[in-house]
């Protein structure tokens, strides 16, 4: 949908800018990419952009050597980031649905709050949830991890799902109620289906931020078996003497690229329908 | 079923929205509720659906007090203004939501649902999603979910503001034609006084959260019984000149041959199609003239009163601005209220004034 017609020139200057910030963008990623498929031996000085032979010995060498950090560290990512998903969804949906529909007199202000709490930095947070989770006996659980990624997450997610539930017209609920449906039937039929798109954004995003945590694990989680990889691939860069080890680090950062892009390539349609209400009222 | 509410008061902060309401709707009676925005009209639904806690007041069904049953409760069909169709299910879905909702079998709901969408004419639609269909279209889904369960009372907010004018006045007799086969105790809100009129058993005139007229139609065009509802009901507005006051002059004139006492503390009214011109002892000199298709309005000076004047278009395209006519109004037709309380007044055949006992006062000039 073009809103102005563009003269000659400022297309020019429009692909110039968006060629510049997607190479800000996408270029230290193919670097990335390029380091982690070529021999070791390619990755010392002095360097070539491209590399002249292929391998995935490095990426086989993170998951499964001796030297690499196996899978174990990306499961314990994953059931990390799940697990708080789950969570901030559940948490998300029914905090979002109390400031969407009950008036509150505090409520606007609640929300400036919640929003305002969801920027804070994570760094901040970290000495006052090791002061927490030392206190009651959860520290270097998963349940430690997995409660204060939930808590960074759910600010921003009741956000989010109180925009949904206001997109949704109360007269929906009102209409299902008039049919006979009682509380859980309306939420079931009506209400929740409607709120999916909602649910899975703060879903995804929760997991996301989940999965990429590094310094809220690094502080909480002690245990080698436990920390997620972002913490593990952290060897390759402490193991000094040998110097960085970037192949394998590389390779260990590419695998874990993969599950964030493919929930976005699964969710992608659904993501950008966030309110898709065509028809529930006229028009 | 037979709907009864009394003494309905709601207050929404500190402004009263309705107060002291009565109303009694006949099982299968059809009543319209009409009046301006704001007069409570909604709000009244809201409280027979249940979803608005009244401060007082209770509602009954057959008799049995049912005040405090939750909306899911109370059996009831209701058409929104909006249709609030459920967008992500399908049509066959939407209307079998009720019946879903009663944990009916689900062969025979699906027979229900075939039969209303039969008799709704949305039987080809079923496999729709609502996105796809046109006003009338959701319009007709909307009623037939509101049906399918076979529901006590059947309530209608506005259901045809939002369709197009031709297709208001189709869907409006389907409606009519449904509720007096199905025998449905109906109560349909609209602001439109023409539909209410063409709809309703009985119509509520509602102003500033009361009712103020409840007659059959043709008794409330006829017999107006305040002021409010003989300016609400019908159109064009009919005209209405107070004793005291700047058109003192012609409204005494055209009572004299009614009252002994001069008439001090009356408004006269005369609707625009009551008015004969070409004969008369009045004389008017014409302002304005407004074809409207089978008739002309005519806006006509007396001395400093203005009257609009319906006439036939035969007779209308012949006027023209700053004409001289003759013009005569019929006493019978006069329509007399008290100045103070807007009551109807009759005149006795000795000439003397009587209160109508049959009617509510609504303020007089001032509402």
């Amino acid at each position: 949908m073009e809103l102005v017609r563009l003269s000659g020139l400022q297309r020019l200057a429009r692909a110039a800018a968006v060629g510049l910030a997607l190479a800000f963008a996408v270029l230290p990623l193919l670097w990335v990419v390029s380091i982690a498929v070529r021999p070791g031996t390619q990755a010392v000085y002095p360097i070539s952009i491209l590399p002249t032979s292929l391998t995935l010995d490095n990426i086989t060498g993170v998951l499964f050597a001796s030297n690499g950090i196996g899978l174990g560290p990306y499961r314990n990512a994953a059931f990390y980031g799940l697990s708080s998903a789950v969570i901030t969804a559940v948490a998300s949906t029914l905090g979002g649905y109390a400031l969407a529909r009950y008036s509150m007199r505090s409520g606007e202000a609640l929300l400036i709050v919640i929003l305002a709490l969801s920027f804070l930095p994570s760094a901040s947070r970290i000495v006052p949830l090791f002061i927490l989770t030392s206190a009651t006996g959860l520290y270097g659980t998963a349940q430690a991890v997995i409660l204060a990624y939930a808590a960074g997450s759910i600010p921003l997610g009741i956000w989010l799902m109180a925009g949904t539930f206001r997109q949704i017209p109360v007269r929906l609920e009102q209409a299902a109620r008039i049919d006979g449906a009682g509380t859980v039937l309306t939420m079931r039929r009506v209400v929740l289906p409607l709120a999916i798109p909602g649910i899975l954004v703060v879903a995804t995003l929760a997991f996301i931020d989940g999965w990429n945590s590094f310094s809220l694990p690094l502080i909480l989680i002690p245990k080698a078996a436990a920390q997620p990889y972002t913490v593990a691939l952290q060897r390759y860069i402490q193991e000094i003497g040998y110097g960085i080890n970037w192949p394998l680090l590389s390779a260990g950062s590419l695998v874990a690229l993969l599950p964030v892009l493919s929930v976005f390539a699964i969710l992608q349609r659904r993501l950008v329908r966030v309110g898709g209400l065509g028809g529930a009222i006229r028009g | 079923m037979k709907l009864d509410i009394e003494g309905l008061t709601v207050e929404y902060g500190q402004v009263a929205a309705v107060h002291g309401l009565n109303l009694t709707v006949g099982h299968g009676e059809l009543v319209a509720l009409v009046g301006p925005s704001g007069c409570g009209k909604t709000t009244t639904l809201g409280f027979i659906t249940g979803f608005i806690r009244p401060k007082a007041g209770r509602v009954l069904f057959d008799g049995v007090d049912v005040t405090a049953l939750a909306p899911q409760r109370r059996g009831i069909g209701y058409v929104f203004q909006d249709y609030a169709i459920y967008p992500h299910m399908t049509v066959r879905e939407n209307i079998r939501f009720p019946l879903d909702a009663a944990k009916k079998e689900r062969k025979q709901a699906e027979r229900d649902v075939d039969e209303i969408a039969g008799l709704m004419g949305v039987g080809n639609l079923l496999a729709r999603r609502p996105h796809q269909l046109s006003g009338g279209q959701r319009q007709r889904v909307a009623l037939a979910r509101a049906l399918v369960k076979k529901p006590v009372i059947l309530l209608l907010d506005e259901p045809l503001s939002n369709l197009d004018a031709h297709l208001r006045v189709e869907v409006r007799a389907e409606i009519r034609r449904l509720q007096l086969d199905l025998k449905m105790t109906t109560v349909f809100v609209t602001h439109d006084q023409s539909e209410a009129m063409a709809i309703a058993d009985r119509v509520a005139v509602m102003s500033d959260g009361n009712i103020v007229a409840l007659t059959a139609p043709a008794t409330l065009y006829t017999r107006p019984p305040s002021l409010f509802s003989a300016r609400f009901i019908g159109s064009p507005q009919i005209n209405i000149w107070a004793t005291d006051g700047p058109d003192e002059a012609l409204a005494r004139r055209v009572i004299q041959p009614l009252v002994r006492d001069g008439g001090a503390g009356l408004l006269v009214g005369v609707r625009p199609e009551d008015v004969e011109i070409g004969t008369g002892e009045l004389e008017a000199v014409v302002t304005l003239t407004e074809p409207l298709g089978r008739d002309f309005l005519v806006h006509l000076t007396v001395g400093p009163s203005s009257i609009r004047v319906l006439v036939p278009a035969e007779e209308g395209q012949h006027l023209k601005l700053d004409d001289n006519v003759r013009m005569r109004i019929e006493p019978s037709r006069l329509h007399l209220f008290d100045a103070a309380t807007g009551r109807r007044v009759e005149i006795d055949a000795a000439g003397a004034r009587r209160l109508d006992e049959s009617a509510q006062g609504d303020g007089g000039l001032a509402s």
